[in-house]
């Protein structure tokens, strides 16, 4: 029968179900509203926080590396316009990587007292941080403007790469946030990867200045391919990413998320005994 | 799953792994385990067993199976940590069980907790949203009873202010209000009603007795017996896990009293009293008042078929004449039943200049009270010249009916009394007792 909801023990390794995800739908919409109203409750500036971590960034790097060491030099678009709109890409796959691993631990109350699919806390965030990131690309078009940039067809591809980082960051994030509501230390590893990503991404280096054989060794990371994808489509600097690395990068992505799924799954049915 | 069930439960069994003593090893082996113990929690988190390393096992429920039908109200009793809560929750899937298994039929809601959701920098308005998205209803759900939730609540103008301006009772009203008006086939309740003032815990009570009629079915846990009496269709009781009895409330529930009144831990039915009364002309004090069963152990739940002996302590440093010490027994809705003094038919005070604290003890007897709640105040003055005390509130007793000597149980009677009188043949000759 199909109304008969049937209890009993997790029994090997299962996927989400994602279809009942989608029943509880409004609960994620509320929620992502919720946070929203929260997180700029009391403040003066508002959403000007959803921007001011990666435009401070974006004016640190300039003034070092653009400033100090030149790193501009090889680039054909402004430093400032190179660094952000990477940096905004980055923002959203590192913060969803961060906030989601964290999401179980920080609703275990609710996850104690009501069931709504536990995938909801993690898919909360990746929204929330699309909606950043929406916010942080008003301003970006607005640089863009001022440095008289235009998109052009090419931005037809941006939703490819916005997937990408997206996707691989939730693979990461559902592969920790099962251990992350048991060890407190799992978040550690969360920020070495995400610090370590950081630095071999090209998101505030240059790649055209790699050396062999590392000038085809780093595209083999898909953040590197949604960076470069991203600032290709929006700025048009540079090549896209060839198909292969990009079909790589989706690989990759794809593995992260099964890999996220069945082990979140498996994590997932004794998570409200010990968060 | 029979089709006239909505829920059915068979051999569920849960155990949590909690922290072992530690075991005795030497300082090596101790050293080894130290550094090894992250890979064997990463083990057995994988392997499905809960946090860390050495743990022995605790089994909360133990092949615990039931059958509930639709539309029903099912009681679940038991003492803290029997596994009550525990039940509700893997029936709530917040939890999976360890074994077994557990059916339910239809959209499953559940109430463990009031105002699940809730933020403080919320207003009531939003919080009322959230609360009820995070209990299964759409907005358009709390939009079609908005007006029906705001009158329950009684929040009024407080709406769109944030939840924590609001009173803690505001609070609570705003929060059950949403969960009253949430209409799940099964909804599974965990003594949420134990907030928030009696009004409230009426109204809340009404609301889940209208939600049976309606033909849905409702688990509730709650320790007040008195509520699972007048509510419930049928009781489960457990005790350490185990199933000890399901059926009929008087049943169950008497069978329970029987079990926790060897166990004294049961006991409130005892009130002491600081200073009352407060700055008055008489040297008299109540010192404590106590229910006691017939065998003198002090409880608060009694079985109908047994006496209620109520023992009023008091202190009188010199005789006061025409003093009268006694109680008001009254309904839970505040009713007097009866007053009654230490001498209405004889003098039972003999002034003791030694001591000068006495123990009275006045009797309810047995096969008296019907089923339900009753207050016990005390009552003193001095015939003829004014009160000494008065409007205090006293003692809390709870009443189970019981007719042992029938063959066929009584549920329940009209009335607030159920004295069970003594009836005669026309032509049988009326003896002395």
């Amino acid at each position: 029968m199909r109304d008969v909801t049937v209890i009993e023990p997790a029994k090997g390794w299962l996927l989400p179900n994602l279809r009942e995800v989608w029943q509880y739908r409004h609960v994620l919409l509320n929620f992502v509203n919720r946070n929203f109203r929260i997180a700029y409750r009391q403040t003066i500036g508002g959403p000007i926080y959803a921007v001011y971590n990666p435009f401070m960034t974006m004016v640190g790097y300039t003034l070092m590396l653009d400033g100090l060491f030149d790193a501009g030099q090889d680039i054909s678009i402004p430093y400032p316009l190179f660094a952000f709109s990477a940096l905004i890409i980055w923002t959203l796959f590192t913060n969803v990587v961060q906030n989601a691993s964290m999401s179980l631990q920080r609703n275990s109350q609710l996850i104690q007292k009501i069931y709504i699919p536990r995938l909801i806390f993690p898919l909360v965030e990746a929204a929330m941080e699309l909606v950043n990131f929406a916010i942080a690309s008003v301003l970006l078009f607005g640089m863009m403007l001022a440095y008289g940039y235009f998109p052009s067809a090419n931005i037809l591809m941006l939703p490819v790469y916005l997937l990408l980082a997206v996707g691989t960051g939730l693979g990461i994030a559902l592969i920790f946030a099962g251990f992350q509501a048991r060890f407190r230390d799992a978040n550690y590893v969360v920020q070495l990867i995400t610090r370590f990503l950081f630095f071999v991404t090209p998101v505030v280096w240059v790649s055209s200045r790699l050396p062999a054989p590392f000038d085809t060794l780093y595209a083999y990371n898909p953040m590197a391919v949604v960076v470069e994808g991203f600032r290709w489509s929006l700025l048009g600097l540079g090549e896209a990413p060839s198909a292969f690395f990009t079909a790589f990068a989706f690989g990759v992505m794809v593995v992260l998320l099964l890999v996220g799924g069945l082990v979140f799954r498996r994590l997932e049915t004794t998570i409200a005994d010990v968060v | 799953m029979k089709p006239e069930n909505a829920i059915e439960v068979e051999d569920l069994t849960k155990v949590f792994y909690v922290a072992a003593t530690a075991a005795k090893h030497t300082r090596g082996q101790q050293l080894v385990r130290n550094l090894t113990s992250p890979l064997r929690r990463l083990r057995s988190t994988l392997l499905g067993q809960s946090a860390f390393g050495a743990e022995v096992p605790l089994t909360v429920l133990d092949r615990v199976s039931f059958e509930v039908k639709k539309g029903q109200i099912i009681g679940v009793i038991g003492s803290n940590g029997s596994g009550k809560s525990t039940l509700l929750k893997i029936l709530s899937r917040i939890t999976l069980p360890t074994s077994g298994v557990a059916r339910v039929r239809g959209k499953v809601g559940s109430l463990l907790e009031v105002g699940t959701g809730f933020h403080p920098d919320l207003t009531g308005r939003e919080n009322m949203y959230m609360n009820g998205a995070v209990l299964g209803m759409t907005k358009h759900d709390i939009n079609r009873r908005f007006d029906e939730i705001m009158a329950f609540s009684g929040v009024g103008d407080f709406i769109d202010t944030p939840v924590k301006r609001y009173s803690s009772g505001m609070r609570v009203r705003l929060a059950f209000a949403v969960s009253a008006f949430f209409e799940p086939e099964v909804l599974l309740v965990d003594e949420v009603l134990s907030v928030g003032d009696a009004e409230f815990q009426k109204r809340g009570l009404g609301k889940m007795a209208q939600v049976s009629r309606e033909g849905r079915t409702v688990v509730m846990v709650s320790h007040k017996l008195s509520t699972i009496l007048t509510h419930c269709d049928s009781v489960l009781w457990i005790n350490k896990g185990k199933v000890m009895e399901f059926g009929d409330p008087n049943q169950v529930v008497s069978s329970y009293l029987m079990e926790s009144s060897m166990d004294s831990t049961l006991s409130e039915g005892e009130k002491t009293f600081g200073n009352t009364p407060a700055g008055s002309e008489y040297p008299f004090k109540l010192v404590a008042m106590r229910t006691l069963d017939a065998d003198g152990n002090v409880r608060s739940s009694f079985l109908s078929s047994s006496p209620v002996v109520v023992e009023m302590e008091v202190e009188m440093p010199e005789p006061i004449p025409f003093i009268q010490i006694g109680f008001e027994l009254k309904t839970s809705e505040e009713n007097i039943i009866f007053r009654t003094y230490h001498n209405d038919l004889h003098e039972t005070l003999d002034y003791q200049p030694d001591t000068q604290t006495y123990r009275l003890r006045g009797v309810i007897p047995a096969n008296f009270l019907n089923k339900g709640s009753f207050y016990i105040d005390p009552v003193v003055a001095v015939h003829r010249r004014g009160w000494v005390v008065q409007n205090v509130r006293g003692l809390t007793i709870h009443i189970v009916l019981d007719t042992p000597n029938r063959d066929y149980a009584i549920k329940q009677r009209m009335g607030v009394l159920a004295p069970m009188l003594e009836w005669r043949a026309e032509n049988e000759p009326i003896t002395k007792a």
